[in-house]
């Protein structure tokens, strides 16, 4: 479109193109996003094989619905967006087949870590949190995860989540909260390292409104 | 965040952050936000999962399918480019081979059945966890969506042709020379219509600039007409639709310059009127775009000439309807390439 697209076109632009029929500018998109996008799904649905299924079916949507795009976010927002929802969506498959679950968030088990399934997962500390967000209701874990883990502001999740930023705030301190209990044999690990402030994130909205 | 997933998912004091929601939340005073901090501080330093190869290649091989069969579906209707691509869609993938072009297809089948049932939730999303979704549904009617929309569009557009050109007759109380200035008419747009979707840009570039330049002498690549069309959101598509396969009859032509005229040649231009040549009542007048408008157009389009731009209002507001082949975008009269205005977009091409 302009010159400066064609040396690094925008995420709007890569998706107007591909909603115009460019065949490769969704896989670019792709392409340029998918290591966040596979942590938000890895970390929402806990589990290797469901995050694959879940981003398998949120980038189909998204493919599909790229004209439905209005432009009111940035397109990492609308892609995120897709992919928390997919998770979660899993996750509520899931729950709704599960057997000898009360319905009660507090009552999920711990489950298990799964050693070898994730790549990057290969250190006792990492195994405790995965096993911990485990035990946090899908919507705090969400919260939690593009809050705490990924850096998203709040205001970022909040969009991303649909949901508004007090209710984001109030997600991510109960998850906190609950999370304690699991974390505290590690927190004196990092306790020196913490000197940072609880960042809100770093916003990722670099294209104003796509 | 969604207003359908299991109530127990809930938490039902979640939104209401003050009071002991707060007090809560940020913990007791032996607990205090120092040691929350801290699970923050642990929870960052958590290093990012790596996504496997083994999932990239098969969502690579997924959009891969669904590139190649969103080729293979608007091949038909869609232009040069996007025609031509179809076989690069399959091969151009980053899974690469044919081997991963089959698997591919494979995926792609467990991927839309996977869509179906996720297409109800992975839809618009909400605006609020309790406000119920709107819009959703569209994956997993995608294909329903597609094809009776044409159809059903041919049919009434057809309907609409008959009822002009025997209204024309009407009119012109046996007058053959008018009833045969609308059947060209017709004719005229009918046959731009028909050869459109097999012409490149570029035909569809030399035609508008031709028409331009024999209407205003300054070569404008497209003109605007002002047609008068209620276009709604839901209709949006159907309506473009229709009229880029049955343009408005020629019932009642009127001269550009507001009076009365001859009949729109044979030239097929017909949504492009040339210099003195009348434009039919339905598309209204036709005039050059201000420089602004055509910027902002051919920002939008990406340069592509588009194939009508009409003002018009959309959901009651006026607005610049601008349709390229498969893509349409309601724009504010203010358009420029800084400010878009953009109201919304809709793909034409499935």
């Amino acid at each position: 479109m302009s010159d400066q697209e064609s040396a690094e076109p925008s995420d709007a632009s890569l998706l107007r193109r591909h909603a115009d029929g460019d065949p490769e500018a969704f896989g670019v998109l792709f392409k340029r996003h998918s290591a966040r996008l596979w942590a938000v799904a890895l970390r929402i649905t806990c589990n290797p094989d469901d995050a694959a299924d879940a981003l398998q079916d949120a980038m189909i949507s998204a493919f599909r619905r790229a004209g439905d795009f209005r432009g009111e976010s940035a397109v990492t927002t609308w892609l995120h967006r897709i992919v928390v929802n997919a998770s979660l969506d899993l996750l509520r498959r899931r729950s709704a087949r599960s057997v000898g679950w009360s319905g009660d968030p507090d009552d999920l088990p711990v489950l298990e870590p799964q050693q070898g399934t994730d790549s990057a997962s290969g250190t006792e500390s990492r195994l405790d949190v995965d096993a911990a967000l485990r035990t946090l209701p899908p919507p705090q874990r969400a919260a939690l995860v593009l809050v705490d883990m990924l850096g998203y502001s709040v205001a970022d999740a909040s969009r991303i989540l649909g949901v508004s930023e007090g209710t984001v705030k109030s997600r991510c301190a109960r998850g906190r909260m609950k999370l304690l209990p699991h974390l505290s044999h590690l927190r004196s690990d990092y306790s020196r390292e913490r000197n940072q402030p609880v960042a809100d994130g770093v916003s990722f909205e670099q294209e104003g409104g796509a | 965040m969604s207003g359908d997933w299991p109530p127990e998912w809930d938490d039902p004091e979640e939104d209401f952050p003050s009071g002991a929601e707060q007090q809560d939340a940020t913990g007791s005073a032996e607990m205090g936000e120092a040691r929350l901090a801290e699970v923050t501080a642990y929870l960052v330093s958590v290093p990012a999962p790596v996504m496997p190869d083994a999932v990239a290649a098969r969502i690579s091989a997924a959009l891969a399918a669904e590139a190649a069969a969103r080729a293979a579906n608007s091949t038909p209707a869609a232009d040069g480019t996007q025609a031509g691509d179809g076989t690069r869609a399959a091969n151009g993938t980053r899974a690469g081979d044919g081997t991963q072009a089959e698997a591919a297809a494979a995926e792609g089948g467990t991927g839309a059945g996977a869509t179906a049932d996720g297409g109800r939730t992975l839809g618009t999303p909400p605006a609020r966890a309790r406000v119920r979704r709107h819009g959703g549904g569209a994956r997993g009617h995608h294909g329903f969506r597609s094809i009776p929309v044409k159809a059903v569009t041919s049919v009434m557009a057809g309907l609409v042709v008959i009822a002009g050109i025997g209204y024309g007759i009407s009119r012109t109380n046996g007058s053959t020379d008018s009833s045969s200035s609308a059947a060209s008419g017709s004719a005229s747009e009918n046959t731009f219509a028909a050869a459109a979707p097999e012409a490149s840009s570029a035909s569809s570039a030399s035609a508008s600039s031709a028409a331009g330049a024999g209407s205003h002498g300054i070569s404008p690549q497209f003109v605007v007409t002002a047609s008068g069309t209620k276009y709604q959101a839901a209709t949006l598509a159907s309506q473009v639709r229709a009229r880029l396969s049955h343009p408005p009859v020629a019932s009642s032509p009127v001269a550009s310059n507001g009076g009365p005229s001859s009949v729109p040649g044979p030239s097929g231009t017909s949504s492009v009127p040339a210099a003195g040549a009348s434009k039919t009542a339905a598309v209204g007048v036709a005039h050059a775009p201000t420089t602004a408008l055509r910027a902002c157009v051919l920002h939008l389009t990406g340069g592509q000439p588009p194939r009508f731009v009409d003002r018009a209002t959309y959901q009651g507001d006026p607005a610049y309807v601008i349709v390229t082949s498969n893509h349409v975008w309601v724009v504010g009269l203010g358009c420029t390439t800084a400010n878009e205005e953009l109201i919304t977009s809709v793909a034409l091409g499935s």
